[in-house]
């Protein structure tokens, strides 16, 4: 199969038009309104932009395009959405931003990268607000274990991504057989679910000073409230339009696992 | 190399109808999850991703027969 070239004479970042990023930020943006995932607790939802069209961002066009595209979606979805958005620039890089560039990051390429930065996260999470500062800061002690146990998916995507690091990417490629590439595309999705949930929540968390129970409520029932509805639909999604964009022959941007 | 390959109009429908129908599944379980989600989404939002998930699925099994 014959695939489009470089659009070498048109502008770029990152190898990936200009177009194509302003297209994504604009979906991003303009799908935050329209309400996917809601929170099982009321009061809110995860859009639409940022269960298809960020994850979606980072896979065709990698990290740091993908940042760009996100970080243009959050900043439209924050002033035209602002209930989705109420950390407001903050929101526009968790809910934003941060999508595309950890469903980027989890590509094999970015592992020198994606390792230090992920467990920085969990080193954040686990200290911060609730042991240090603490009470000193206003924070109740989050009872332990149980509060760093709580953050079990992050624990298990983050195994999982050292034990796929070698052939995940070959299963999600082109050559690979339906079966392989649906079942990286769910590891694929998981890992990147459970690695961006870290920053999204421990800084909601941190800044609306949540008590340390609520955070543990709230992430034992991530597993089936926010990571596994996020996960199918990413990965049927992911599925169809990599599929038809390997079909139709599209350029495929380098940082991408298209 | 091979020639391009260029999707028909049944392919479209089936891959769109399958991006549709993953939406709907998705919006349609977490509102009806608890009273709280529920509240949140309201009847339309029960309703009516419950009819996405139907053309949904419509569009899938139509556009899956008639590409073959």
């Amino acid at each position: 199969m014959s695939v489009t070239p470089t659009p070498k004479r048109k502008a770029a970042i990152f190898g990936v038009p200009l177009a194509w990023i302003a297209a994504f930020g604009a979906l991003i943006g303009v799908f935050s309104i329209v309400p996917m995932i809601f929170y099982i607790f009321g009061g809110g939802f995860l859009s639409a932009g940022m269960i298809v069209f960020s994850p979606l961002a980072g896979i065709i066009m990698g990290p740091w395009a993908g940042y760009i595209a996100g970080l243009i979606g959050g900043l439209i979805g924050m002033l035209i959405s602002p209930a989705s958005y109420p950390l407001g620039f903050i929101d526009a890089n968790l809910s934003g931003a941060f999508i595309p560039l950890y469903w980027g990051l989890v590509k094999k390429n970015y592992w020198k990268f994606m390792i230090p930065w992920w467990i920085l996260w969990i080193l954040v999470a686990i200290v911060w607000p609730y042991h240090i500062p603490g009470p000193a800061g206003g924070y109740k002690e989050a009872p332990e274990p149980y509060y760093t146990l709580s953050w079990s998916w992050t624990y298990i995507g983050f195994a999982l991504y050292l034990a796929t690091l070698k052939f995940l990417n070959d299963w999600i490629s082109e050559k690979s057989t339906t079966t392989k590439k649906i079942a990286g595309l769910l590891i694929y999705n998981f890992i990147a679910n459970t690695a961006w949930m870290v920053p999204w929540k421990i800084i909601y968390f941190a800044l609306l000073m949540y008590p340390p129970e609520t955070v543990i409520a709230d992430n034992i029932i991530s597993w089936w409230a926010y990571t596994l509805p996020m996960v199918v639909a990413t990965t049927i999604i992911a599925y169809a339009v990599v599929e038809a964009m390997r079909k139709s022959g599209m350029y495929r941007p380098p940082g991408g696992v298209v | 190399m091979s020639e391009k390959v260029k999707p028909g109009i049944w392919s479209w429908v089936f891959w769109i109808g399958l991006i549709i129908l993953a939406y709907g599944l998705v919006t349609f379980s977490t509102a009806i999850a608890s009273p709280e989600a529920a509240e949140t989404a309201g009847a339309i939002g029960i309703y009516g991703s419950l009819t996405v998930f139907v053309i949904g699925l419509i569009m899938t099994l139509i556009g899956y027969l008639k590409k073959k």
